[in-house]
């Protein structure tokens, strides 16, 4: 897995390359935004972990440039307590994450760990996180080699939720990715498959949240 | 000329230059009428002057007409033309004339259009001008009636007086008269000038004392202000109240963080020195220095918010924010963040009505939110309940109509506030309970509801907990500007 880290500021990015190369990743470093412009344009990496206050070329531009060329590295954006924006905050301009500095760097490995494992996931159609596995193709979960035995609702659900992890999704939303036009959706019935899905996902890690009037949300731990 | 009207007229205005110019252009109007006046008399009283010699030059000489047996007799008087000879430069002509129009002796030529005219004067002569031998002159007609054989027989005079002698004493009158009264304009203009400098001179004095001040001088104006710029005066120093109060509370805020980053780094400093002891790192002092680390971080991230926010309270920076999005966002956010998965979250947003939207400034909003939550996340219990709530309020609240205000609210199943201290937690550092934060939470966020023309309060929630509402009218007033950043400032 090769990750690059643009960051200008020596000290921070010596340790965080030397955290992440502990980790068993291969990392490289660029401290200029043109600098890194110019590399990102033809090499390929599994992760950028990108700054968004750099010498010669912004973040945002730098993104945005990755973005136009149709470039879907998953992008973990750095920025200080200054700089949030909506745009930032939404994640408009094509990030996956961002952290606030300064930040824990357990939390950093731990974005990473997951933004390199959605992307791993969509491209094999395999959905692997420690002793969980969902094998989208076959449309079946195991948990430490033993099948869940989820039923066609419960992949549907399970489906929707990594689709859209860390995302809150309404009832609603929920029901209308289950079910065609032609069947009445029911919520109560959301709810009695939720209640199984979780059930059987018990102990796994991947943990679907209740918000309280409005619907759930879903987000993969490290075990 | 038009060069300089337009230099006086492009250039930035000026008080000084208006009125001169306003006053130089009066006095101008006022001697060209003056001075028509004047002209118009002095011609009056030179015509009128020499008109009464020309009349008893004719008087004279209609005296030495005499009837004879053998006709008109004319003995011509020198004394007649020595009256009129005055001016040496000036020359007379005249004739005698009959009933007919014959001219019995003197200058044929004279101008005779009224004997056509049948004008045959007695006792009252007439006047007019005509030019003749080639210069302008003042002509007179008298005449009289002489006993004849069988009745009275007329016979005229027509004398004509060249200009000359009336017009140098046109021109001395006019001169006598023009000269002191452009003394007088002059006069006028010079005292209209120092009259403008001494009407200005408080404004110099002003600039004076602005201007030799030292930076940090924010002293009233002390200049007795004339009543036309009072209200000017009265404007400044205003301001410079303000910036006094604002500058006392970047002084306090200044020292204030100055204080707790001390604090802080002190702390830190300590735990890892005590961790150091012996020469082998002791995990437990390490915890407790990173601990203190994470309480450092979120403590600057706060007083920065804080000073964010702050800065931000501009009206200019207020645009349509939804607040639905806001609360979903943030809710993500947060929960991606707990790690430990105990508390439970809820949201209670209107079902129906208008899409929830304010005027304000969606970051501030958003920072304040946030703080309510860390603050229900760091004083609550493991498995607290915590909702944010949406609710709208005011007229037009529960119909289809776009409500007032918004409040938002966050609640939670914590030890609460005591009463007496709920006034005291929304002020800058006062931070209570054994959890105790940085102390700069709550005042964010009463900072973010008073920037946007709303309030914060505190209450209690039912069993137990607390309840946070932040009330944010949907509409900003726009007349409200200044009341709104005292205000903010106050909340600060």
């Amino acid at each position: 897995m090769r990750i690059l880290v643009v960051e200008d500021n020596d000290d921070l990015a010596a340790a965080m390359v030397e955290r992440l190369e502990g980790e068993g990743y291969a990392v490289d470093r660029e401290g200029d935004g043109a600098e890194a412009d110019g590399l990102l344009a033809h090499a390929s990496f599994d992760l950028l972990i990108l700054d968004i206050n750099l010498p010669n070329r912004s973040g945002y531009e730098i993104l945005g440039a990755m973005r136009r060329r149709g470039d879907r590295t998953p992008v973990l954006v750095l920025t200080a307590r200054s700089e949030i924006e909506d745009r930032v905050i939404g994640l408009d301009q094509g990030a996956d994450d961002f952290m606030v500095k300064p930040f824990d760097f357990r939390e950093l490995s731990a974005r990473c760990r997951a933004l390199i494992r959605r992307k791993s996931g969509e491209a094999s159609n395999i959905f692997t996180q420690g002793e969980f596995v969902f094998d989208r193709a076959a449309r079946r979960a195991s948990l430490a080699g033993l099948d869940l035995e989820l039923r066609s609702r419960e992949v549907q659900v399970l489906e929707l939720f990594l689709a859209n992890l860390d995302r809150v999704l309404t009832k609603e939303q929920v029901a209308d990715g289950i079910y065609s036009f032609s069947e009445a959706p029911s919520l109560n019935a959301v709810e009695q498959i939720l209640t199984r899905l979780r059930r059987k996902l018990e102990g796994a890690p991947f943990h679907i949240r209740t918000i309280r009037g409005l619907g759930y949300i879903a987000s993969v731990r490290d075990a | 000329m038009p060069d300089l009207v337009g230099r006086l007229f492009e250039r930035r205005y000026s008080l000084r230059r208006r009125l001169l110019a306003v006053s130089l252009g009066a006095f101008l109007v006022l001697i060209a009428l003056l001075a028509i006046g004047i002209w118009t008399y002095a011609r009056t009283a030179a015509n009128e002057t020499y008109d009464l010699l020309l009349r008893g030059a004719a008087i004279t000489m209609l005296e030495r007409v005499t009837m004879t047996p053998e006709g008109i007799a004319v003995d011509l008087p020198t004394s007649a033309f020595e009256i009129l000879a005055l001016d040496d430069r000036d020359r007379v002509f005249y004739r005698v004339i009959d009933e007919e129009g014959r001219t019995l002796t003197g200058r044929e030529t004279l101008p005779g259009g009224w004997l056509k005219e049948g004008l045959r004067p007695v006792q009252e002569p007439f006047f007019f001008d005509a030019d003749y031998s080639g210069e302008p002159v003042r002509f007179v007609v008298n005449g009289r009636l002489l006993p004849g054989e069988a009745e009275p027989r007329w016979v005229g005079v027509e004398i004509g007086h060249t200009r000359e002698a009336r017009q140098t004493m046109q021109a001395d009158l006019m001169l006598k008269g023009i000269v002191p009264l452009a003394a007088l304009s002059l006069a006028g203009i010079a005292l209209g000038r120092a009259g403008i400098s001494l009407a200005m001179r408080p404004l110099a004095g002003i600039e004076r004392d602005i201007r030799e001040r030292q930076p940090l001088d924010l002293e009233p104006l002390k200049a007795e202000p004339p009543r036309e710029i009072e209200a000017l005066i009265a404007a400044i120093n205003g301001f410079m109240r303000r910036l006094v109060q604002s500058r006392k509370q970047a002084e306090t805020f200044i020292a204030d963080v100055a204080h707790q980053t001390r604090t802080s780094l002190s702390m830190l400093q300590a735990h890892l020195e005590a961790a150091d002891r012996g020469g082998q790192l002791d995990a437990e002092n390490l915890a407790k220095a990173r601990e203190q680390v994470g309480r450092t971080v979120r403590m600057t991230n706060q007083l920065l918010s804080h000073a964010m926010v702050i800065h931000r309270g501009d009206r200019e920076m207020f645009e349509k924010v939804e607040l639905k999005p806001l609360i979903l966002r943030l809710l993500e956010e947060i929960v991606r963040n707990d790690r430990a998965e105990r508390i439970e979250f809820g949201v209670d947003l209107p079902a129906g009505g208008p899409v929830p939207v304010v005027e304000g400034d969606a970051i501030a909003i958003r920072e304040a939110l946030r703080n309510l939550v860390d603050n229900a996340l760091r004083h609550g219990p493991a498995d607290n309940e915590i909702t944010i709530g949406l609710s709208p309020v005011g007229a037009g609240a529960g119909s289809g109509d776009r409500p007032a205000a918004y409040d938002l609210r966050v609640e939670d199943r914590g030890p609460g506030v005591p009463e007496g201290e709920k006034a005291r937690v929304v002020e800058r550092f006062y931070s209570s309970g054994e959890k105790g934060g940085s102390g700069v939470g709550l005042a964010i966020v009463a900072a973010v509801a008073a920037s946007h023309g709303g309030r914060f309060e505190l209450r209690d929630a039912e069993p137990h907990g607390l309840v946070c509402v932040m009330r944010l009218p949907v509409v900003q007033s726009r007349d409200g500007g200044e009341g709104r950043g005292r205000s903010a400032g106050e909340g600060a």
